[in-house]
């Protein structure tokens, strides 16, 4: 796997190797230089599409060259022009736009960082040349062109629909108002075609997928921050407040539960007790209904391949859909705020958890006994009992009291979504704005978590 | 024929292994033990079996309802539910950017114990509050929406990520680290060289979980309007009785989860194992099905 590497070196053609010149920081220096400098007077006299062309060719042809990807001047100027050359050819075709941005013009402004990607394409295998054939050259062009093309298509059309161009949010669509592409929208533009052209090029060039790996986090992690608005100044204006909200939330209010005036008072334990209920009912119903799921979903025990692909992919659905959207299905179904709809949501949770940990259990047990039951004559369902079970029992009982501490944790909060227990409560409280109360409930929850923790290691240790 | 008289002396002499005591027992005991709590909570429930009878019937037709979906709204739900992939992210990444340097702190073979004490009820203490119950108490200081959603999932990430990674720390072998010592390196050196190197994949594999997990979370804190495609399923489910919309938003978020634990997954698998000699199609489907010869990575935590 790390062949093509060695490969690439003259060294594989019987020639001694030349070592590799030492990197001349001065060299690198001027067209760092030169970019910024251009950067400048071309951001000064208002062409943005030039500027930041110029920006990230530059960028692009210092790295090559850094990194002794290309060193022939040729190349690199090459690369500095690709930048401006397309991102004028993407900035003419956007701005020339006469409706919200869509599928074909996405497509069609694409073009020009499909010119940047087989430029860059071709600098970063061209070096590489005497390992590699022309046609590999080639090719590796075109990949990366396609990269970047798809990078930039993807990028428009996220951007669209998702607003980080700036005129294309939300009322304005519909008011028909198009601006112009402010510099954020060239800010976070090239940071997604950028990172994900160029790491694809990266990584074409030296097989590295932790350097790609690597720009993609930061681009999602720019994307992100950008699209949620979330700001650390945002967060430490927020601390601020805690003062006046702390006056809301403490002290806490014990005494509501008992003192509330209606017929039906809730008191604060009654809804806990309906919690455990659910999640006794979740854990115990859902492990029972896990284990002909987990037989069929492993091979050495499954009847049939039928069977198999069947019970794993049911499997790998149900894992799919959160605890709490079960909660939700099944209180539509049966009724909002009914407890039978939580344990209905804890029954599929547990099942989930517990077909995919005593499959894969069942996945490495001794085939031996098997075989001997087979030989023996007994059927398949026998062979499960007595030569397959055995084997996993004692996973089974660990796993079922470890679902059992998850169905606890994880029924707190199925009320929330109208499927009774405490998290019913917490919500309709919320819901009254009586934060004292809410503070209350949940420092109960924090107790229970805390308490289930510890009783739970105690007994593991107890266990094993 | 004198054969078969051999077989009854044979059994004869064989001396059966003794019944194991109290097995009979104790199958009665752990019947009794599960069934009295289970009728315990369906009585406390008020479930009765003409309930548990008519619940398929509900569910069938709340599945009938949602049959065939209603693509309508596609582009609008697309948009939430990248929302939550984004709040799922940046949530990952405040966790993993914060638990890192905390793990260091909370393992008990490079911190000293006056140190991971403190830290460990730290970690344990906010990972015992549930995310949906750390969104409701943020949604009054940050507002509604995802900043608010983005934070709850961050700080249970801490929680969770940093005592998994510090199980990972503890687990590394002593060597490297007292190697470096010895040649004079300080505790900052011991680290990087001594400890990262051991632990970083198997931790970097834990993020990638966690990511996954917190899609999920994401997904229903807009339940509570911490912004994200939970506020869609549950609107169009709970107040508008909109069952073909709401099937076609929990199919789109049903397909984008399992695209990512797909992709996720066949990444940490080879970050902790390396390259999988399987042919490509067989990688993709045992990808797909979740099933590889490699050793599971999962473990299953809310």
């Amino acid at each position: 796997m790390t062949a093509p590497q060695d490969s690439l070196t003259p060294a594989a053609m019987g020639t001694i190797q030349r070592p590799e010149p030492p990197i001349q920081v001065s060299k690198l220096a001027v067209p760092l230089v030169a970019a910024i400098a251009g950067f400048a007077v071309a951001g000064l006299s208002g062409s943005q599409p030039v500027a930041w062309g110029l920006l990230i060719g530059a960028a692009t042809a210092a790295f090559l060259y850094w990194q002794n990807l290309a060193r022939s001047p040729a190349l690199l100027v090459a690369t500095v022009v690709a930048g401006i050359a397309s991102l004028s050819i993407f900035d003419a075709i956007l701005e020339s736009r006469t409706t919200v941005i869509e599928w074909t013009l996405s497509a069609r402004a694409s073009l020009g960082w499909v010119l940047f990607g087989l430029v860059v394409g071709f600098a970063f295998s061209w070096a590489s040349r005497p390992a590699l054939p022309i046609q590999g050259v080639i090719a590796r062009s075109i990949a990366t062109s396609v990269a970047f093309g798809l990078a930039s298509f993807l990028a428009l059309q996220a951007g669209s629909s998702i607003g980080y161009i700036p005129a294309l949010r939300g009322r304005e669509i519909d008011a028909g108002a198009i601006q112009d592409l402010g510099t954020a929208f060239y800010v976070q533009g090239s940071a997604i075609i950028g990172g994900i052209g160029l790491s694809a090029a990266i990584a074409l060039r030296v097989r590295n997928g932790a350097l790609f790996a690597g720009a993609a986090s930061l681009t999602m992690t720019l994307v992100a921050v950008n699209q949620i608005d979330f700001s650390i100044r945002e967060l430490l204006r927020s601390f601020t407040r805690i003062g006046e909200l702390a006056d809301q939330f403490w002290p806490p209010d014990w005494a509501w539960p008992k003192t509330i005036g209606q017929p039906e008072a809730v008191h604060i334990f009654e809804p806990f007790v309906e919690t455990l209920q659910i999640a006794v009912i979740g854990a115990t119903i859902g492990c029972i209904l896990a284990v002909p799921i987990a037989f069929s979903a492993s091979r050495p025990t499954a009847p049939n391949y039928a069977t198999y692909w069947f019970a794993k992919s049911f499997m790998n659905v149900v894992r799919t859909i959160p605890d709490l959207f079960w909660g939700i299905l099944f209180a539509t179904a049966v009724g909002f705020g009914s407890p039978f709809a939580g344990a209905l949501a804890m029954v599929m949770f547990s099942l989930s958890i517990m077909a995919k940990l005593l499959s894969e259990t069942v996945d490495s047990i001794d085939l031996g006994p098997l075989e001997a039951a087979k030989s023996s004559g007994s059927r398949h369902w026998q062979m499960v009992q007595y030569s397959a079970y055995p084997q996993v029992a004692p996973n089974y009982i660990a796993y079922a009291l470890y679902i059992f501490e998850l169905n606890i944790r994880a029924s707190v909060v199925i009320g929330i979504v109208g499927a009774g227990g405490i998290g019913r409560l917490l919500d309709e409280r919320r819901n009254f704005f009586q934060w004292d109360q809410v503070m209350a409930i949940v420092m109960v929850i924090f107790a229970a978590v805390i308490l289930i923790e510890v009783f739970s290691i105690w007994i593991r240790k107890k266990i094993v | 024929m004198t054969v078969p008289d051999l077989v009854p002396d044979a059994t004869h002499d064989i001396e059966r292994p003794p019944e194991p005591k109290f097995t009979k027992w104790l199958r009665w005991i752990v019947l009794i033990a599960l069934v009295l709590p289970l009728m315990w909570s369906a009585a406390g429930l008020e479930i009765s079996p003409s309930r548990i009878w008519k619940a398929p019937g509900q569910i069938l037709t709340l599945l009938g309802g949602m049959f065939p979906p209603d693509w309508t709204g596609t582009p609008k739900t697309l948009e939430l539910i990248l929302e939550s992939l984004y709040v799922a992210w940046i949530g990952t990444i405040i966790g993993a950017t914060l638990s890192f340097p905390l793990a260091f702190l909370a393992a008990t073979n490079v911190a000293p114990r006056w140190i991971t004490l403190p830290v460990r009820s730290f970690l344990s203490a906010i990972r015992a509050f549930p995310e949906l119950v750390l969104a409701i108490m943020f949604i009054p200081a940050f507002g509604l929406g995802p900043f608010a959603g983005t934070l709850a999932i961050g700080l249970h990430s801490i929680g969770t990520l940093g005592k998994l990674s510090s199980e990972v720390i503890e687990g590394v072998d002593d060597g490297p680290i007292e190697a470096i010592k010895a040649s004079g390196g300080t505790f900052f050196q011991q680290m990087r060289f001594g400890v990262v190197p051991q632990a970083l994949p198997t931790i970097v594999a834990y993020w990638l979980y966690r990511f996954e997990i917190n899609i999920r979370a994401s997904a229903v804190l807009g339940v509570i309007g911490a912004g994200g495609v939970g506020a869609e399923i549950v609107g169009r489910l709970r107040f508008r009785g909109d069952w073909p919309k709401a099937g076609a938003v929990l199919i789109l978020t049903v397909l984008t989860v399992l695209l990512i634990d797909t992709a996720s997954s066949s990444i940490r698998r080879r970050i902790i194992t390396g390259h999988s000699s399987a042919s490509r199609p067989a990688k993709w489907m045992s990808a797909l099905l979740g099933a590889g010869k490699p050793p599971s990575t999962d473990l299953i935590e809310t």
